[in-house]
Parts: C-alpha cells; sequence; structure tokens
C-alpha cells in the first residue's frame, strides 16, 4: 500500500490504491454537461467568499473564469466538435511555480467529464490551498463530481507516480522540459496518451508610433500591463514576456522605449515588487555573462528589479533568461522583420499599437514555427483552453464516430 | 607583529587604489570579456579611480560561468577549480607562473604573521588518502596542499576510515615534545574526528596554533559556533590559538586570517567593502552587508574586484584590539539561495536576521 496525502476532498492520509478504487467506480459524466459546470461554478463562489483567495488577484482571474457564465460559453463551443466522450481517468501534474494552472487543467478536465487526479507539488504555497480549500467546500453539494475528483501530494518518490500512470487513461503533464521527460519515462497503460507542455519563451512587440501618439495616462497604463504581464509570476511563466520589440523608425522607438522603462521602474516601486537577494546576485552574474556573450549594444539597470539589456542583433538569438525583471530589446523596422527569427519555443506575443490585419499577416509569417498566442498586453497570462496550439476541450475528449445513414 | 597587519590605513588605501586602477586596466587591455563587462555594464568605467569604492565589480559566480583569462593559452600554468557539491558549476581560475608565485608568497607573508618564520612540525587533522581522491574532496585537498607548505615533518591524524591514528600520533608528539606546532584541518574534521576521538589530557596541542576552515555548517545542527569549538579544544587538548579562515579560490593568496580577537583581518594586499544590496551602495563600517573583497594580485585573470556571495560586517579598520591592522570582519554565511518560482508573493532583497553562526569559507 502507498500512502498519499489527499488535500481534497476530505483531506487526510489515505491509500492511494484506494483513492484509484474510488476514482474508478466513479459515475461516467456527460462531456460539458450541467453537472461539472455547477460544481466548477460553486468552486468559484466558495473562491469569492474566501477573503485570502480574492486578495489574490489569480485567484481572482480564476474564479471568475469557472463561473457558470463563463463556462457555459466554454461548453457550447466544446459541442460544436461534434459527438465526444470522456477519455477516462485523466492524471494531471500541474506546474510548481503557476499553482492555480492545476485548477484551470482540472476544470477543462471535469468538463470533458473525466474523472481526475491531480498532483499537487509538495512545495506548494497558499493559492493551491485555497484551491483545495473551494474544492472541499464546493463538492459536497455534487456528490457525483467529488466522487471522480482526488487532489493528492506527495514528496519525491516515484512509485505513486507509477501508480497513478498505470491506471489513467490520459496524462496532463506541465512543467519545464526536464520535469516533462522524466514523468514520460514513467509508463502509462498502452492505450493512454501524454499532453505535454514544456518550456516555452515568450515575448511583447510594441509599435513606437502608436506609444508616442499614446497620451500619458495611456502610457501610464501599457506600463502597468507590462508590469501585470512580466512580474506577477517573477516573469518565469512560460508566458510572461522577456524579449521586447520595438517596431518602427528607429529614433522614435528608443525615446518610446526610454519612456516605457521610466514608466515600469515607477510601476515597480509603487506597488513594492522586490526580488530576494539571492536571485538579484543571480541575476547581477547572468547579465554579466550576457554583456560577454551576447550582441549587446546597451545594459540599463533601473535597479534591481529591472534591467534592460539591447541587442544590436537578433541573429542567434539566445532564450536562455534569469527572470525577476529582465528584458532583453530588440529593435525592429517592422513586425515581419520579427518573424525569422520566431521559432518553435515561442509562446506568447503579447502586442500594442498594431492593426488586427498586420498580426494575421505576422501569424502567417510565422506558422508552423512558433507563436500559439497573440494576445494584448496585459492579457499574456490569461488562460485559455487553446493552449500551446492545443484545444485542451478536444484534447481530453474522444471523438465517438457514428457512421450509419439516419433511416 | 608583521608587514601585512602593518600597513595604517591610508598608507593600504592608496597604494591599492593605484594598484587596483592600474589591474582595471590591464585587465581591460588582456581580456577582451572583462573590457565588455566594463564598457556595457560599468559604462566604460576608466582608472585611475577616485577611491576604492569606485573600481567596478565583477559577480563571483561569473567564473563558474565563464573562464576570464588575462594570459595567452601557452602561460597557462595551473588552472584553479572551486570546491562544490557535485553538479554545481565550479569556477576556473587561471595562473601564469608569476601569479602562482605571488600568490604563494602572499600567502607566505600572511601566515608567518600567525607562525613565525620558522616552520612548524605540522598535524594535518585529515587522512593522506584525501588527496588522492581530488574530484570529490577537492576543498579539503587543495587547503592541505595549500598549506602544507607552511609547515614541515608532516603528519596526517587520520587514517583512510577517517579514524585517529592514535598511536603514530602520540608518538609524533613526543618526538617534537616543546616544540612549537602547526595544526591544520578543516573546522567539521577537527571538531568530529579529531575532538570526539580523544579524552581530555590525552594528548598536549597547548603550544601548537591551530587553522582552520570550511565553515561551521556541518556542525549547525550541534549548535557548534566558534566559542564552544574553541573552548573544548582547550578542554581536550590545551590547545590555547584557534585561527581560522576566511578565503576564495577566486583570490586564493590574499587569505583574511582570524586574530585574537575572533575577527577576520584584511592582509595589506587586500582590502574588504561591505555593499548595500537595495542599491549597492557602500554600507558604512558597522553594518551588514555583501561582501565584496578587493585584492593586488590577480594579474592572469580579472579577479581583483570582485562581489562575493557573503554575507559580513565591517567592525573596524586599524582600531583592532589584537593589535594586527587592517579591516576586521566577521561573516553571517551566505546569501540564501533563491530559486524564483513565480509565486506571486512579494519578497525583498534585504538581509537575513543576523545572529546566524558566522562562517568562514
Amino acid at each position: 500500500m502507498t500512502t498519499v496525502r489527499r488535500l481534497a476532498p476530505a483531506p487526510g492520509p489515505i491509500e492511494l490504491e484506494v483513492v484509484l478504487a474510488e476514482l474508478a467506480a466513479a459515475p461516467v459524466l456527460e462531456p460539458f454537461g450541467d453537472a461539472a459546470v455547477d460544481a466548477l461554478d460553486a468552486v468559484a463562489r466558495a473562491l469569492f467568499r474566501d477573503p485570502v483567495a480574492r486578495s489574490q488577484p489569480d485567484l481572482v482571474a480564476l474564479a471568475s473564469w469557472l463561473r457558470a457564465a463563463s463556462l457555459r460559453r466554454l461548453a457550447s463551443e466544446a459541442r460544436a466538435l461534434g459527438l465526444r466522450a470522456p477519455r477516462g481517468l485523466a492524471f494531471h501534474v500541474p506546474p510548481a511555480n503557476v499553482e492555480v494552472m492545476a485548477m484551470y487543467s482540472l476544470a477543462l478536465s471535469m468538463l470533458a467529464g473525466n474523472r481526475n487526479l491531480v498532483r499537487i507539488s509538495s512545495r506548494a504555497g497558499v493559492a493551491a490551498e485555497r484551491v483545495c480549500a473551494a474544492l472541499e467546500a464546493a463538492l459536497t453539494d455534487h456528490p457525483d463530481v467529488r466522487a471522480g475528483t482526488a487532489v493528492l501530494s506527495w514528496g519525491h518518490e516515484l512509485e505513486p507516480t507509477e501508480l497513478c500512470s498505470a491506471a489513467c487513461d490520459v496524462r496532463v503533464l506541465w512543467g519545464g522540459d526536464e520535469t516533462v521527460a522524466r514523468l514520460r519515462a514513467v509508463p502509462t497503460a498502452p492505450g493512454a496518451r501524454d499532453i505535454a507542455f514544456v518550456d516555452r519563451f515568450s515575448m511583447a512587440a510594441l509599435e513606437a508610433g502608436a506609444w508616442l501618439s499614446a497620451s500619458s495616462r495611456a502610457r501610464d497604463g501599457i506600463a502597468a500591463q507590462l508590469y501585470n504581464d512580466a512580474y506577477w509570476y517573477d516573469q518565469q511563466g512560460c508566458s510572461s514576456p522577456r524579449l521586447i520589440v520595438w517596431c518602427g523608425a528607429a529614433q522614435g522607438a528608443r525615446r518610446a522605449a526610454d519612456g516605457l522603462y521610466a514608466r515600469l521602474e515607477t510601476a515597480i516601486s509603487e506597488r513594492g515588487y522586490e526580488l530576494p537577494l539571492g536571485a538579484v546576485t543571480g541575476k547581477l552574474a547572468w547579465v554579466a555573462g550576457a554583456a560577454i556573450d551576447r550582441p549587446l549594444e546597451r545594459v540599463q539597470s533601473f535597479g534591481n528589479a529591472l534591467t534592460v539589456l539591447t541587442l544590436s542583433t537578433l541573429d542567434g538569438f539566445d532564450r536562455d533568461h534569469p527572470g525577476g525583471g529582465t528584458f532583453l530589446q530588440a529593435f525592429v523596422p517592422s513586425l515581419g522583420e520579427l518573424a525569422p527569427h520566431v521559432t518553435r519555443r515561442d509562446q506568447t506575443l503579447a502586442v500594442f499599437g498594431f492593426e488586427r490585419s498586420e498580426l494575421e499577416r505576422f501569424a502567417g509569417l510565422v506558422a508552423g514555427r512558433g507563436i500559439d498566442r497573440i494576445v494584448p498586453l496585459g492579457q499574456a497570462l490569461r488562460f485559455d483552453h487553446r493552449w500551446d496550439g492545443m484545444d485542451l476541450l478536444s484534447e481530453l475528449t474522444r471523438a465517438v464516430a457514428i457512421s450509419v445513414e439516419a433511416r | 607583529m608583521s608587514s601585512v597587519y602593518a600597513v595604517p590605513r591610508a598608507e593600504k588605501e592608496a597604494l591599492l587604489l593605484a594598484r587596483l586602477s592600474e589591474l582595471t586596466e590591464h585587465h581591460r587591455a588582456a581580456c577582451p570579456a572583462y573590457g565588455r563587462v566594463l564598457d556595457l555594464i560599468w559604462d566604460g568605467a576608466h582608472g585611475p579611480f577616485g577611491s576604492l569604492e569606485d573600481v567596478p565589480w565583477l559577480p563571483v559566480q561569473l567564473f563558474k560561468t565563464h573562464e576570464l583569462s588575462s594570459i595567452a593559452s601557452a602561460d597557462v600554468f595551473k588552472v584553479l577549480t572551486s570546491s562544490g557539491t557535485t553538479g554545481a558549476a565550479r569556477s576556473r581560475i587561471v595562473l601564469d607562473r608569476d601569479s602562482a608565485l605571488a600568490q604563494t608568497r602572499t600567502l607566505a607573508a600572511i601566515m608567518s604573521a600567525l607562525l613565525g618564520s620558522e616552520r612548524r612540525p605540522m598535524l594535518i587533522v585529515d587522512a593522506r588518502e584525501t588527496l588522492r581522491d581530488r574530484r570529490a574532496m577537492a576543498a579539503r585537498a587543495a587547503g592541505i596542499l595549500g598549506f602544507q607548505t607552511f609547515g614541515r615533518d608532516h603528519l596526517y591524524a587520520l587514517d583512510g576510515e577517517m579514524a585517529l591514528r592514535r598511536e603514530e600520533l602520540v608518538r609524533w608528539l613526543a618526538s617534537h615534545s616543546g616544540e612549537p606546532l602547526f595544526v591544520f584541518g578543516f573546522t567539521f574534521m577537527v571538531w568530529r574526528h579529531l575532538l570526539d576521538a580523544l579524552s581530555p589530557g590525552e594528548i598536549d596541542l597547548s603550544l601548537a596554533v591551530l587553522v582552520h576552515g570550511g565553515g561551521w555548517k556541518q556542525l549547525q545542527a550541534e549548535a557548534v559556533g566558534a566559542e564552544r569549538f574553541r573552548e573544548r579544544l582547550r578542554e581536550v587538548t590545551g590547545l590555547q590559538r584557534v585561527a581560522s579562515f576566511y578565503g576564495m579560490v577566486e583570490q586564493i593568496g590574499t587569505v583574511f586570517l582570524e586574530c585574537e580577537r575572533g575577527f577576520l583581518h584584511a592582509p595589506a594586499a587586500a582590502d574588504v567593502l561591505i555593499r548595500d544590496p537595495s542599491d549597492w551602495s557602500v554600507a558604512p563600517d558597522g553594518s551588514s552587508g555583501v561582501v565584496q573583497v578587493l585584492s593586488a594580485l590577480p594579474t592572469s585573470y580579472p579577479g581583483h574586484s570582485l562581489l562575493t556571495e557573503d554575507l559580513g560586517t565591517v567592525h573596524g579598520r586599524d582600531e583592532c584590539g589584537c593589535g594586527w591592522l587592517g579591516a576586521a570582519i566577521s561573516l553571517h554565511g551566505r546569501v540564501p539561495k533563491a530559486e524564483l518560482r513565480g509565486c506571486s508573493d512579494t519578497h525583498a532583497a534585504t538581509l537575513p536576521p543576523s545572529g546566524a553562526l558566522p562562517e568562514a569559507a
């Protein structure tokens, strides 16, 4: 018997074999049906009632996303996929650094009608704790969903991962390349499949002319949006922008950049964002290394939490990055010049000041290589069921084909 | 007592400032990578500098990711690597013949301030086997090799199983009865494998000086700090004079030795500044911060001004009651490792609470 810690429902130590047996016996839910929508709406309400959760923007965003109105929209979109069946048991390994991702992953899979087992990192903090409390409170009134849900935690031992992998029909792996490689080495049943989210790199593009013609207040707003995108996860999220690309005539673009960082510096100090000392010294060493290795023409430091490294070229662009408020920066005449430098690793492009047609042209230029999302600046971290180029609602269900003529 | 601790502050700072300005220009010309760092991060800072705090510094971790050399590869005489846990990156420091010699000479001058100019019989609290296992025990092996030249008639106190070679030790002590001795070892080794193996009065080290390094980390679980360490040495062996040292492979010749009052002193060829991590300005003496070390020695690599990962305080310059001149410092451990996890809590670049056990590396 393998003992693990169950965080929700019914928190406490429990044998994993018992959990797996309970999940196997849980009722199968209709994909995109009301049972899951109602249960998740109850989770949303529990989060909104929780004063701690209410004080955390990422939990507030999660709770809004989980509301019935928002999920019904999703469900109707998903019904357009045709006849769908749940895959069965989903085993989720969410990332340790973005704790709320566990609940997004779980919620989509619940909507798909799967039974779910979520492994939460033993290092998890407040966000994971509030999510589990909300699940515990909300699922009491939804026994069918509750019976098919288990949020667990265990240490470094491999055995629980092996048992869950052998039992599941689909494994949802979030995390860095290394974590995913390590987990993928653990065998699953022959028919099971993996949905893996690996290391990604994200960037922001700003149209210099649009910045220069924006009002002072609008510029403050743009700086605040960049702050939200970059600093919320210490610039360590897959979608956190790390490269800033300015498009437009060189002189104006440089003026625009100076204006942006002055405002960003203000936003950082107003919000009291600071890095732990160990991260600051690590960043100093990284920046010195970058000065040696990379084609930089300028390094600007605006205190410990904001460093801007201007590249003289994007040729051979190295995506290694320390996080914590480090921006690589490049100037190009137009967005099209960025396209040749985009690779498979690039995920999100957060934009300001471009015409939609320009963005569509860019998406065409990078098609087949990288960039899975183009979003307005300020929405880089917003969760979407289409992630890393996959529609999770489709990935988490099976397509059922009935090729019998109607009589 | 000796010249390395006899140079008054004003004289020393003037000499060091001229030397560090000269070294900055030398390395700018000889090491293109260093030149790029000066240009991009230090706005092309040029000597001569107005004060020691204006001398540009490199983060010491940079030597773990980059080999910075100011000599032609044909002139590389020795490559030093730092200790480090398996898997962790190690610093690589290149020396030519001249810089290796300068380091040995400087270290000898520092040690003679403590041990006198005559070489003493030397007891090494370790096993000869440690030297053979160069990879796993790099720090201990390097320490033993570096310090053994300051003693003679060496005895390794431990066997390959780290058990005390009791009979050999007693015989060796008898053959040197009445002579001043030099004992060298890593702090943890002395505590665990010498003191734990002896009963009080079993051997007499009252004429010995102990030099130890390696830090208190492994003894922290047992709440052993400098005081308890000295006390027990006195009780068990009668040893009175204990000196820890602070040094790093990146500035190997200029170690800081602990004086009779328990402070680490900068030798004549080195100095120390404490930086306030909120803006990296120099913190006033008496306050705690990140240690920056300055050394007149490094000519083969740009390591003359380094921001370390150690936390410390300068307690005074030329004011220590022990009689040694130079900055007197204490250390408060390392900058805690921080893995940015991307969690939403804000964390401040502030110093951990002081009162942690001092650590010599």
